[in-house]
């Protein structure tokens, strides 16, 4: 084909791909509540690459909303290229469902999380009143929300929520779903643990 | 007698994940004509949960799927019961000679048939304790000696209970032979319920003979009668909305509920349009009634919306052979507007546009069925298929690009097919390993109802009832030509090496997919193609120039050199034949292209799902 077209050797990402989404900067809070992964996702993008290490277990605030992002990414399958900054103050078993980091301080973990990731651990699917959800992080579960005060006040934990600004309905919630393990709470700060499953994979039935 | 008390039973093999359709339906009839709801007795969960508590888990939930699903072909669900029916040992010997000669692992029937008289027994008893009048069978596949089991047992517990059996078993000549054969089956229901069934119950309680009642056979002294079958199809506008009350009901207290995720089982539409004007000659799914029948799209809506709020379930599978193809522009995009996380299953026709693609990734259609059936336009020729390889070829590539789960069989053994055209198909297969692959190349069934078994002419004239059902019924030859669905006939079309070929280049395609891509992304700059297909060299294709950014678009809809310089010239762009001819010449020798005859498709696919190994 060398007359009619140019051929690369793999490895060779010419400049005008777009699947991948580079984040050069050290991600703040303010950042962090831009990246929408929807929206990059629907752009094209299917990486996302955060260039500089993130820095955790600094400000409640800051994790709750890392772990935001990783969750939202999750849902539309859009993979995020990541290493840690320092310790991860999150418990394996409560993460290892989200993006593992490429690289951190903690060796061990970082292959653990990595060993031990995949699709489909722990997610919630939204009908007609009604939230489903499933978690296999562990033993396996599965759990059907209808309460109606409980199912309106899902949205405001599919964000990051202040708890000091929550009702009383979202606190509520929030107890429910921190004794499931379903919740990240963190200096006043709290948000889902499962992802809203927007994306089935190939086979369907595998998650 | 008036006001009989019925019950509706469903017996194993019926899938654990989902509530009979039939009994749904006829619940509603029931209730539409007036009368109280029925009874139900899911003798499908009660099996599970028999063999569950009975062995402490041993025989579990997963063995009873693994039976269901994959037992079909063998008999073995039925295997497990005959003994009941026929005596301990009927079976035990053809069945243990069949599993030999074919080399086929039987799961967990052996253990599961020890537990199946003491089931049978309660099965009836747990019926009678409700003390119907009479008892509806209804009966699909594996279905059919569970069923007759139980009926026979609760004929010897209460011989004036009346037991009816219905459902697709029961369709043309095997309902009459089912009747015939088993006197203790008071009344078969042939065709569809909806309408006969109601006539029956009417015909019962007035205590006439159904002489009347079309499609019903039933016993006038010892002889059974069979009243010609109904005339006209049911009109869509009477398709019954099923009810799943009692299933939901009984899963939600069983104990082997932790094992099985709900879902549920709708039907928009009966028949098969393409049918209707070409019938696939292999195919005998739907029965003797084909004409195309599907329900108004807002009701369609509706009732999944109904049923979805109801039973708060968000897995659907569609049951249709065929959707309509006016669904895709009045159905799927209500549904896609609910934003709901639905998980839908549908049957579709392989020739879909990519417009009618993400129509069905935006309703949440998770999983497809796309009666591909061929790679090869000559084969799909000879089954009046109605698609060419190159759509065939077309529809995984985009369904591939559209994230949809796709699962289709790869078939031979037609007549008149040829060696050349497989060992073109085989040829072909290792640039298609990134799109996904068949459940495996399978040489077809005869099935009744199919043109291959009404019309001898087409190839299969010297045919006998399978050779499963040796194991499955103690009956006369002559009878199980009446009463059983696949037939064994002589073997047509290919065999020996290149069957032997086909089988191993699906085989390797199953096993190189996962981890192959061929992924097409364009630019202002261009059109990018990154090959990472197992087999190939990892390459990276870079079109920069405009006359092949348009050829390749042109490819990607499966078109022929002359017709693409055609096309071209319209829109003003000179491209020799020659000269194109030369690269897709080299397209095709890096595996870019799929052939067929003159025309040519591009393989790449525009994006990637998330692929899990199972």
């Amino acid at each position: 084909m060398s007359a009619l077209a140019t051929t690369r050797q793999a490895g060779e990402r010419p400049a005008w791909d777009r699947r991948v989404h580079r984040v050069e900067c050290r991600l703040t809070n303010d950042l962090l509540a831009a990246i929408d992964p929807v929206a990059l996702y629907r752009a094209g993008y299917r990486t996302l690459v955060l260039a500089e290490p993130v820095v955790l277990g600094e400000d409640g605030e800051f994790d709750v909303r890392f772990l935001h992002l990783l969750r939202e990414a999750m849902s539309v399958i859009l993979r995020i290229d990541w290493a840690a900054g320092s310790t991860v103050p999150f418990d394996l078993s409560l993460v290892r469902h989200l993006h593992p980091p490429r690289s951190g301080p903690q060796d061990e973990l970082v292959r653990e999380w990595q060993r031990q990731h995949r699709f489909g651990l722990c997610y919630y699917r939204v009908g007609p009143g009604f939230v489903l959800l499933k978690d296999i992080r562990g033993d396996g579960a599965r759990y059907r929300l209808d309460d109606g005060r409980a199912v309106a006040s899902w949205p405001r934990l599919e964000s990051v929520q202040r708890l000091a600004d929550a009702s009383s309905d979202t606190l509520e919630l929030c107890e429910l779903l921190d004794g499931e393990r379903l919740l990240l709470r963190r200096d006043g700060w709290a948000t889902l643990l499962p992802y809203r499953m927007r994306q089935w994979p190939v086979p369907f039935d595998a998650a | 007698m008036t006001n009989l008390d019925i019950c509706l039973v469903t017996m194993p093999w019926q899938a654990l994940d989902l509530p009979s359709l039939p009994i749904g339906l006829l619940t509603t009839v029931c209730r539409e004509a007036g009368r109280q709801a029925p009874d139900t007795y899911h003798g499908n969960l009660r099996w599970a949960e028999f063999l569950f508590e009975r062995t402490g888990g041993r025989l579990a939930p997963a063995d009873y799927v693994e039976v269901a699903e994959n037992g079909i072909f063998q008999g073995i669900g039925d295997w497990v019961f005959t003994g009941v029916l026929h005596g301990n040992d009927f079976g035990r010997t053809a069945f243990a000679d069949y599993l030999e000669r074919y080399d086929i692992d039987p799961g967990r029937a052996f253990d599961m048939r020890e537990h199946a008289e003491d089931f049978v027994d309660q099965a009836a008893r747990e019926i009678l304790d409700n003390e119907p009048d009479l008892v509806g069978f209804t009966t699909t596949f594996m279905q059919n000696v569970p069923s007759l089991a139980v009926a026979a047992r609760i004929k010897r517990y209460a011989p004036s209970v009346i037991t009816v059996l219905g459902g697709g078993n029961c369709d043309g000549p095997m309902g009459a032979a089912l009747h015939r054969n088993h006197s203790f089956v008071d009344y078969v229901v042939r065709g569809e319920g909806e309408s006969v069934f109601p006539a029956l119950l009417d015909a019962i309680e007035r205590g006439d003979p159904p002489s009347g009642v079309p499609g019903v056979c039933w016993w006038r002294g010892g002889t059974s009668v069979v009243n010609p079958d109904p005339r006209h199809p049911l009109p869509p506008g009477r398709i019954p909305s099923p009810d799943f009350d009692d299933w939901f009901d009984h899963l939600e207290n069983s104990p082997i509920e932790g094992y099985v995720e709900p879902k549920l089982i709708l039907e928009s539409a009966r028949g098969c349009w393409w049918g209707e004007a070409h019938q696939c000659t292999f195919c005998g799914l739907n029965g003797s009634l084909m004409q195309f029948r599907s329900k108004p799209p807002q009701r369609t809506v509706r009732e999944l919306t109904e049923l979805v709020t109801r039973h708060r379930t968000l897995d659907v599978i569609m049951v249709d052979n065929i959707i309509d193809n006016h669904y895709f522009t009045d159905v799927l995009p209500d549904i896609a507007a609910l934003d709901w996380d639905l998980r839908i299953h549908y049957e579709v026709k392989a020739n879909l546009t990519p417009a009618q693609i993400g129509a069905l990734r935006a309703a949440r259609v998770a999983h497809v069925q796309p009666g591909i059936e061929s790679l090869s336009s000559e084969v799909l020729k000879i089954m009046d298929k109605g698609v060419d390889a190159l759509r065939n070829v077309r529809t995984l590539r985009d369904c591939e690009s559209a994230h949809l789960s796709t699962t289709w069989n790869m078939l031979y053994g037609f007549p008149g097919e040829t060696d050349e055209a497989y060992w073109e198909v085989i040829r072909q297969i290792p640039a298609l390993v990134h799109v996904q692959p068949p459940t495996g190349a399978n040489p077809i069934l005869l099935e009744r109802f199919s043109p291959n078994f009404d019309r001898p002419e087409l190839g299969f004239a010297r045919r006998r009832p399978a050779v499963i059902y040796d194991h499955v019924y103690d009956l006369p030859q002559r009878e199980l030509n009446d009463l059983v669905y696949l037939f064994d006939t002589d073997a047509a079309g290919i065999r020996g090496a290149v069957a032997e070929a086909l089988e191993n280049a699906v085989a390797d395609w199953e096993n190189c997919h996962h981890d192959s891509t061929l992924l097409r992304f364009e630019s202002p700059e261009g059109i990018h193609i990154e090959d990472r297909r197992y087999g190939w060299p990892q390459r990276d294709y870079h079109f920069e120039d405009p006359m092949l950014i348009a050829a390749y678009r042109h490819l990607e809809h499966g078109r022929s050199a002359r017709a693409i310089c055609t096309r071209l010239a319209d829109e003003g762009i000179t491209f020799a034949e020659p000269l194109l001819a030369g690269w897709i010449d080299e397209l095709e020798g890096a595996g870019l292209v799929f052939r067929d005859g003159e025309r040519y498709l591009a393989l790449a696919t525009t994006d990637l799902p998330l692929r899990i190994k199972t």
